[in-house]
């Protein structure tokens, strides 16, 4: 990939004026992340909304 | 007298019953704490900056509301240090960073508020990790020393509440208030030797502490005995209409935490230490006699068949964690990421690119897996499983420092919100702490801190102070 390609990159989320060693970082950091993200598992797209996290409101036993 | 020798390693509760029966003086316990950081932390590094002469003043206030008859709260007069990520009024907040170096507040943490209100003295702010995150990567690139672990200055003090661990541990304060987003407060207290609570979600208002992770942070307490995160707890808890992820519920009593374990059920999880991951076999060795000592106190102990290994919950949490992070600090990203150390910088750019679809699925794959382990973990009264899975490593040991961070087990309840609680369970061959994790149901921190109780009254471990030795190579 070019430089000129990267910066192209980085511009897509916002990121103006890096480096070519901040691109590289972004890129190798970017890899690692999306290799991570692809091993989560595929829900049932009925099977859990998503929401703002809140534990489930159960009363603790005493 | 021969108490004043020892007020660095009075407990709270010990210090709240002198004060109340006038025995002891906020003053004067103050200025032990003051003399003892002066003498200290010059080796230790675990303030970031001392709030000496409005601690004296504090204290003062103390003394005369004793003087004047007023009720007083067991945290009256007591010492205590906050992470340099809670907001104080009129005091440099600096989160460990170089964003912040000159960003003085002008209102407090309601944590810290709760505090100063039932006259609780503030001593200081404590190192961090900058903003309280990173990569697990210990760089030398921040603008503070880095906090050392008095059992041995040499060796890693957790992270990255890496000053609260390593104040209370040497009697630099008797409580410290850190963050916990994914076991930032039980790593230190494990590498220290302490007593580190991190409560359910939504029990402690997170008002005025600068977000790390937005559904993943959750306020905690550092304390040396178990009966001083209960006497915390019990002064903090509560719903804070600043925070709406707070809950209105009774805070537990920690007058009742000395109960006992007989015949509560007890779970124990393995598969981390043992299945998923190789802990070592000093570790596991001190579980299994911890685990020995709540069967003979007449505990009933249950092994649990936990379906999930710890992989998914470090892949959900590091998912939601990173793209949080970088949300909370996009702005300073984008503008002043040449001011922020190399850890937090790869941190923000890890989250730059993933996907919306991809944070969404984590967040459901969260509900997922909270529901399930919730499931489990109501067939018990507590469960007991490992925290940390390694010895604590030395400074210099970068890849260890990071294996020992990011290799825990302390993530499954930042991303389940259950209270989970880690002590002291033996020295290994280092001379430094062994620690267990306790993890209780929703919202019930008192039985968590009543299995930890009485762990700890029956085992020697809160005998046991680190000898520390400063830079001229005497002990204190």
């Amino acid at each position: 990939m070019t430089f000129e390609e990267k910066q192209l990159l980085a511009r897509c989320a916002g990121l103006k004026g890096l480096t070519a060693d901040e691109l590289d970082r972004l890129l190798a950091l970017t890899e690692e992340a999306t290799a991570t993200a692809a091993q989560l598992p595929i829900l049932r797209s009925d099977s859990e909304p998503a929401h703002v996290f809140s534990v489930p409101q159960t009363a603790p036993r005493s | 007298v021969a108490l004043s020798k020892e007020f660095h390693h009075l407990t709270i509760g010990a210090a709240a019953r002198l004060i109340t029966t006038r025995k002891l003086s906020p003053v004067e316990l103050v200025e032990a704490f003051l003399a003892r950081i002066a003498q200290l932390d010059g080796t230790l590094h675990s303030y970031i900056t001392v709030t000496a002469e409005a601690a004296r003043s504090a204290a003062r206030a103390a003394e005369a509301a004793i003087i004047a008859g007023r009720t007083i709260d067991p945290m009256h007069g007591v010492p205590y240090g906050l992470k340099d990520n809670y907001y104080t009024k009129g005091i440099r907040t600096t989160a460990g960073s170089r964003l912040l170096l000159d960003f003085v507040p002008d209102e407090d943490a309601t944590l810290h508020h709760r505090l100063r209100s039932v006259g609780a003295v503030l001593l200081g702010k404590l190192n961090t990790w900058e903003f309280g995150t990173g990569t697990g990567e210990l760089t030398a690139d921040l603008p503070f020393p880095i906090a050392r672990n008095p059992w041995d200055i040499n060796r890693f003090s957790g992270g990255s509440s890496t000053g609260a661990g390593a104040a209370v541990a040497s009697g630099l304060a008797m409580a410290a208030l850190g963050s916990d987003t994914g076991g930032s407060v039980r790593i230190p207290a494990a590498a220290c030797g302490l007593v580190g609570l991190k409560p359910t979600y939504g029990r402690l208002s997170r008002a005025g502490i600068l977000p790390n992770s937005y559904s993943l942070d959750h306020p905690g307490l550092l304390t040396w005995t178990v009966e001083d995160s209960a006497i915390l707890l019990f002064t903090l808890a509560g719903f804070d209409p600043r925070d709406p992820t707070t809950v209105d519920r009774p805070a537990p009593d920690y007058a009742r935490i000395g109960g006992g374990v007989k015949g509560l059920r007890i779970g124990i999880v393995r598969r981390f230490h043992e299945q998923d991951f190789a802990a070592d076999g000093e570790l596991i060795a001190a579980i299994e006699d911890a685990l020995r000592v709540l069967r003979d106190l007449g505990a009933e102990l249950i092994d649990l068949d936990l379906p999930i290994p710890l992989r998914d919950y470090r892949l959900c949490t590091r998912v939601i964690g990173s793209a949080e992070a970088f949300a909370a600090h996009e702005q300073d990203f984008l503008t002043r990421r040449s001011e922020m150390g190399k850890a937090l910088r790869d941190k923000l750019m890890g989250g730059v690119f993933i996907r919306a679809a991809d944070y969404l699925k984590a967040v459901r794959w969260r509900r997922d897996l909270t529901v399930r382990t919730d499931a489990i973990l109501a067939s018990c009264d507590a469960v007991v499983c490992a925290g940390t899975l390694r010895l604590t490593p030395l400074l210099t040991d970068i890849a260890g420092i990071k294996d020992y961070v990011m290799g825990s087990a302390m993530c499954v309840f930042n991303a389940t919100g259950h209270p989970a609680l880690v002590q002291c369970i033996g020295i290994d061959s280092n001379g430094m702490p062994l620690s267990m994790q306790i993890v209780g149901r929703y919202f019930d921190e008192e039985t968590v801190l009543r299995v930890a109780a009485a762990y700890e009254a029956a085992t020697p471990w809160r005998a046991r102070r680190p000898n520390i030795i400063v830079c001229d190579g005497v002990k204190k």
